[in-house]
């Protein structure tokens, strides 16, 4: 983990350096609000890295801000992801005298979505870092497969989401740029099974990276 | 401006929709080895102390079905025995006055959509229907079951024969199965590993001695 955020550091670093080099460092147009479209990574934290300890690539976010006053943007994210992994074989008890011995998946599936305030230290400039708060909800299933077996729940949840990341626009008067944001979610949502698969308030940390459109 | 906004939203919406909810190597699953056991809870099982089991098994496949014996069949049954023996049961060769009556089938390639109680004694060669007074059998309990068989499965059955209901129907106390065996793919010791967990996982039986 500690490499991931050395990286984006690095990243953002790199990216504001390049800027102080090469004109011109700011946008020929003042931003009013944008648009981001990015896939996301999703570490899995705490007693939900006990259900499933992969990360996982398969993740979308949509996203957009509308900017209040100065760097201060109001808005929105939609997300959709996954996070899964296989086990080998064990042995899960019913309570009504059954029992199954067999390998099993589980996976959860999370539809994210949250109101986000965000504030941007260089709005009008070429490379724009931003710190942000996501607080909403997600609507999560949790299923564990054995064989042919379902066996799942949903749950909703509410979740806060801080994040650090930044907008690195392709040009000076360019609509289009790029985005690369690592986050850090909480939330209330839990995970119960048998066989004392139980986690509590699942944690996560994600890293997206995509594209971002930015309207005058 | 506008145009680029719905373009991006269309491809968000195109990558979005080509993502399953189910991640596409979880369909693997069915084709591994699982051992299922279901018994019943009313029931105590240290009161039985004979059992019966043939040395052959019953087999049924889409094409035909009877009674089948071979050394692999025989690695099964002895296990099985070893088993049950080791719990302290005797092995009696009278069927009729036993206290409880194994039955061991083999379906390799049946597939149908669900399994429920009593689907296969229309096969023929399986458990004879007027064997113990005519009333059949049945599960005082849900059975543990699966909704297809695409690979070989080993059914084990315990049936009360000295308990019958009053008509006549014999109780299946214990019933076991175990899928993805006999298909070439798994070695004996494996088949024979799978049995001591099926015996392993029932907690209702009396503890090995």
């Amino acid at each position: 983990m500690k490499k991931i955020l050395l990286i984006i550091s690095i990243l953002i670093l790199s990216a504001v350096s390049m800027q102080a080099q090469n004109e011109p460092t700011s946008l020929g147009f003042k931003p009013s609000s944008y648009y981001t479209f990015s896939w996301n990574t999703t570490f899995t934290m705490g007693d939900f890295n006990k259900w499933v300890g992969n990360a996982s690539p398969a993740g979308f976010d949509l996203g957009g801000r509308y900017f209040i006053q100065g760097g201060l943007a109001a808005g929105f994210n939609i997300s959709w992801q996954r996070v899964s992994q296989s086990y080998g074989y064990q042995t899960f008890y019913g309570d009504d005298g059954s029992a199954i011995t067999a390998t099993n998946y589980r996976f959860t599936w999370m539809v994210p979505f949250q109101g986000v305030i965000a504030y941007h230290f260089m709005p009008e400039k070429m490379i724009s870092p931003y710190v942000s708060l996501g607080i909403g909800g997600d609507y999560m299933e949790h299923h564990l497969l054995v064989q042919e077996y379902d066996i799942y729940k949903t749950r909703w949840d509410f979740s806060l989401t801080p994040e650090v990341g930044a907008l690195i626009k392709f040009g000076a008067f360019s609509s289009w740029g790029g985005l690369i944001a690592f986050n850090y979610k909480w939330t209330t949502n839990k995970i119960d099974f048998t066989n004392n698969i139980v986690s509590k308030n699942l944690q996560m940390l994600d890293l997206k990276v995509g594209l971002v459109l930015i309207v005058r | 401006m506008k145009t680029k906004l719905i373009l991006l939203l269309m491809g968000a919406g195109l990558i979005l929709s080509s993502c399953t909810k189910y991640p596409p190597s979880s369909d693997r699953l069915i084709e591994d080895l699982a051992i299922y056991t279901k018994y019943d809870v009313s029931v105590d099982f240290t009161t039985f102390k004979t059992y019966y089991m043939s040395d052959s098994l019953v087999y049924v496949s889409d094409k035909d079905s009877g009674w089948y014996y071979n050394a692999q069949v025989q690695s099964v049954t002895s296990r099985i025995a070893e088993n049950m023996n080791k719990r302290g049961y005797l092995r009696t060769w009278n069927a009729k006055t036993t206290d409880l009556y194994l039955g061991v089938s083999y379906i390799k390639n049946v597939n149908v959509t669900v399994y429920y109680p009593g689907w296969y004694w229309g096969y023929p060669g399986y458990y004879p229907p007027n064997y113990w007074g005519g009333g059949g059998y049945y599960y005082p309990y849900y059975p543990a079951y699966i909704t297809s068989y695409s690979t070989g499965t080993i059914l084990i059955d315990m049936m009360d024969v000295q308990h019958p209901t009053v008509d006549k129907r014999i109780p299946v106390r214990w019933n076991s199965y175990i899928r993805g065996l006999l298909t070439g793919d798994h070695t004996t010791t494996q088949i024979q590993q799978s049995i001591d967990q099926a015996f392993a996982q029932t907690k209702g039986f009396p503890p090995q001695h």
